[in-house]
């Protein structure tokens, strides 16, 4: 039997609850895809583009629905005190569930395409092409020597952290080199490092030092280009944002 | 029942694995190279075919629930800081020694358990490159926790969206995919506390035992002492004596006093300055929600004083703790984000208490 054009579901003949309910169905839709394709791409990627800022739309959203829940519940929740902590608690929660359901999401998209990349390539989106140095560190030094980093203070984020450098190379054993220290380290290996980390670059070692060889990183071939019976004076690499180690002449 | 189960068995589970193989080679000197992995993998293959015999929807759906989210976090190595320098290192090391001897050099035990590099040491042994998934698949677990303890007293959907507004609580979802401590010592806290608070409502032996043994397991996890407040908190509810509880309350003062005694007031206020912006202002609005929550109760005359009570002692150890931490740091405050991290679970906590005593529960 056809239904009359009174029964049919149209808009125009839906109840105003249940066209409310579409309405924030569909913003949920618009305010998740805005999520999703940030959280997919980079940090302001949509407020580059269309100039709109999604933890902005999340409040939105988040006040809309509270507005809603309001008007249809606030019965449950008799206590002004209560309604006040519901309401509160729910505009952080709400943009929270739109950030985290469409950050799941993304993580999926984002794993699937880049299903065949190797371990430097992941550790590169934290660390940048440093980590290729540091494996390229960890090939060329004996396990059994000892390497002296660079000083635990700035712009050596990285390669000045004994812990993390450690990390790298265990079983290595690694020295940080202290800045009032007179006397250089008796160490095997001196770290190579113009890292900037954002400020001036600062060659290190910023000393000269005996050495047997000397061996320049290549970052665009991965391999170490050598130096033999040179010693080191940083005066002779400055500005050359030079990596490498420096095996040094034991006397 | 088995939706409690599950849960129990994967977190005391991760407890016991740990335990095992610290034990096996502290107490009886196992190199652990030599000590094979299949026996817990047929414990955990023999256990979910037994609990499906008994519900098998449910399992088939924690199964798929688990694959879904662990699924990505393989794709991830370990990159944060912490994790690469110390919890993930010292299982590498374990890995080339087998003994826990040799890596003990790196942190102090009491401080830094070794919970997670037992266990990461555990998922490398069983041929997994990457141990991600461990802290997705105890986000899930959570979840599926929380909603079982809910179920006991409310209806599917409700016990659902409880546990959904707890599992949104600040950082969590974050750290599902950081291999740090601080979610599995958010969430033993949290479940713990929760058992405890049950305890206080039904004094079963079992919710006791239960609260306590996960609140304990957060010191094999992280060595803060926060677990050890819910414990006492809990006992403290069964002392009717309104004098003994003041009493033990100006107790404890007067030893927090002289142990901190002469008080530099000037640091005390530079810390809570520090907590002010790095942690109030930062978590806002859960702070207040803690504030609001707590004036309806005793506006409200509800009589079970656990959660707040709990919270109140939490917030206590946050000030201490730091205090006690800049006495001997001048630039205590030059990380907030490791204050934040430690102390990310006050925010499920004032949820749960949000949501326990909007209930009503919390009157009886």
């Amino acid at each position: 039997m056809m239904k009359s054009s009174k029964d049919r579901y149209t808009l125009s003949n839906l109840k105003l609850a249940s066209k409310i309910k579409i309405l924030l169905s569909i913003l949920f839709l618009g305010v998740f895809s805005i999520n999703f394709f940030e959280s997919l791409n980079y940090p302001n990627y949509f407020y580059s583009h269309f100039r709109i800022i999604p933890q902005e739309a999340n409040l939105v959203f988040g006040f809309l629905i509270i507005l809603y829940l309001y008007s249809n519940f606030r019965h449950r929740l008799t206590n002004k005190l209560l309604q006040i902590s519901a309401g509160l608690l729910l505009i952080s929660i709400i943009p929270a569930l739109l950030t985290t359901s469409s950050q799941f999401t993304a993580r999926f998209i984002k794993v699937a395409s880049r299903y065949d990349w190797t371990i430097e390539q992941k550790q590169e989106l934290v660390i940048g092409k440093l980590v290729y140095f540091l494996n390229f560190v960890k090939r060329t030094v004996r396990p059994d020597s000892l390497l002296a980093a660079p000083p635990e203070s700035l712009p050596w984020h990285y390669t000045g952290s004994s812990q993390y450098i450690r990390a790298w190379l265990y079983p290595v054993t690694v020295e940080t080199y202290y800045l009032d220290k007179i006397e250089p380290l008796s160490a095997d290996y001196y770290l190579i490092s113009s890292e900037a980390n954002g400020a001036p670059e600062h060659l290190w070692p910023d000393f000269p030092l005996a050495a047997e060889k000397i061996i320049i990183y290549d970052w665009e071939n991965d391999i170490g280009i050598e130096y033999p019976g040179l010693d080191w004076n940083p005066d002779d690499w400055k500005g050359k944002s030079v990596w490498g180690l420096i095996l040094t002449q034991k006397i | 029942m088995i939706a409690e189960l599950l849960p129990i068995f994967f977190f005391l589970g991760l407890q016991a694995i740990s335990l095992c193989l610290f034990v096996l080679n502290n107490l009886f000197k196992i190199n652990l190279l030599q000590v094979p992995v299949w026996p817990f993998w047929v414990t955990l293959a023999g256990t979910l075919i037994y609990f499906s015999s008994k519900r098998s929807k449910f399992v088939l759906v924690t199964l798929i629930l688990s694959v879904l989210f662990s699924l990505p976090a393989f794709w991830y190595p370990v990159t944060d800081w912490d994790a690469v320098t110390l919890f993930d290192f010292r299982a590498k090391i374990l890995m080339q020694t087998g003994q826990i001897s040799d890596v003990l050099f790196r942190a102090k035990i009491s401080e830094y358990p070794l919970f997670t590099s037992l266990i990461h040491f555990f998922i490398f042994r069983s041929n997994i490159s990457s141990p991600m998934p461990l802290y997705a698949l105890v986000y899930l677990f959570f979840g599926l926790h929380l909603y079982s303890l809910f179920h006991r007293i409310l209806n599917v959907r409700t016990s659902l969206l409880f546990s959904l507004v707890i599992l949104l609580a600040p950082k969590l979802f974050e750290h599902s995919l950081i291999a740090y401590t601080n979610l599995p010592y958010t969430i033993y806290l949290i479940i713990g506390t929760f058992y405890l608070y049950i305890w206080t409502n039904n004094h079963r032996r079992a919710d006791l035992l239960l609260g306590i043994m996960f609140c304990l397991s957060t010191f094999w996890i992280r060595g803060f002492p926060f677990g050890i407040i819910p414990i006492f908190v809990a006992v403290a509810t069964r002392i009717k004596s309104r004098k003994i509880i003041s009493a033990i309350l100006l107790l404890g003062g007067l030893i927090a006093i002289y142990r901190f005694w002469p008080v530099n007031i000037k640091l005390l206020l530079e810390v809570l300055d520090f907590i002010k912006w790095g942690v109030i202002k930062y978590y806002f609005p859960y702070p207040l929600i803690f504030v609001l929550t707590l004036i309806y109760q005793i506006r409200a005359r509800a009589k079970n004083w656990f959660m707040p009570a709990t919270i109140l002692g939490f917030w206590a150890a946050i000030i201490l703790g730091n205090y006690h931490y800049a006495l001997t740091d001048p630039v205590f405050a030059r990380i907030p984000d490791a204050l934040q991290r430690t102390v990310m679970f006050i925010n499920p906590a004032i949820s749960l208490y949000f949501v326990l005593l909007s209930t009503n529960k919390s009157k009886t």
